[in-house]
């Protein structure tokens, strides 16, 4: 299934209706595709806030598959500034006391722990990112 | 996303209905802000009607326990469902927050 969102933030909700639809066709856990629905929102938000220095409508396309059981790959490519979420990492700001913990950049944390491989691209002009999930 | 409170003798209780994401956390964090302005420095959050959390949303958690704690009140988070827990734990909020299972375990805290 591939589903094209506008660069817009209420998107989101078309976005996570697809995912349920998805969910019950595939017969997928609801709790996995909560999992995959916040992974995803985490990264067309970033997209949305970070990718676009013009007021232009954009789209972002998300691709989801399902090649055999226990296994979900999804791809989202956006024609957004250059940047590989996998460069950046906030795993150290997670293990500081309340008072030295900075608010953000948890995001992308989360959904390389809610994913099992991450794979990113830089093609065409495009950002092209696999996630794997396999359950 | 809905809220909807209750005042106790010992504490504010905010029930958080539905998904607090991107879309709806804007409105969970005015109205947090609103009541932390006015001097509610001890508050529940009750999330036991809570099926879905963004980063947007835990940054907000954050935000409120930070100047909570600066003001030396109490912020307490109880009825986490089993895979929101989950998003607690690998955001690292399970060492920072006090999170109780019930209501009753957590309103022992104020």
């Amino acid at each position: 299934m591939q589903i094209q969102l506008l660069n817009r933030l209420d998107e989101l909700e078309r976005l996570a209706t697809a995912m349920d639809h998805l969910g019950k066709d595939w017969g997928i856990p609801a709790n996995y595709i909560m999992e995959l629905n916040l992974a995803v929102e985490e990264l067309f938000t970033n997209i949305v806030f970070y990718a676009y220095d013009d007021q232009e409508q954009h789209e972002i396309e998300i691709l989801f598959e399902h090649p055999e059981t226990g296994c979900i790959l999804i791809t989202l490519s956006d024609d957004g500034k250059a940047f590989n979420p996998l460069e950046k990492s906030a795993e150290d700001n997670l293990n500081k006391p309340l008072g030295k913990r900075k608010i953000g950049g948890l995001g992308i944390h989360m959904v390389k722990k809610l994913v099992s491989h991450m794979e990113y691209q830089r093609k065409d002009g495009k950002n092209i990112l696999l996630l794997t999930r396999n359950f | 996303m809905g809220i909807t409170e209750k005042i106790t003798e010992k504490c504010m209780i905010m029930f958080i209905h539905g998904r607090l994401d991107t879309i709806s956390s804007p409105v969970f964090e005015k109205r947090l802000t609103e009541l932390m302005d006015q001097q509610f420095i001890r508050i529940l959050v009750n999330c036991s009607q809570m099926d879905y959390i963004s980063s947007s949303g835990l940054r907000i958690l954050l935000i409120a326990l930070k100047r909570i704690t600066v003001a030396s009140g109490k912020f307490v988070i109880c009825g986490l469902q089993e895979n929101i827990s989950e998003i607690f734990a690998i955001s690292g909020f399970t060492t920072i927050f006090e999170i109780l299972p019930s209501e009753q375990e957590a309103l022992m805290l104020f």
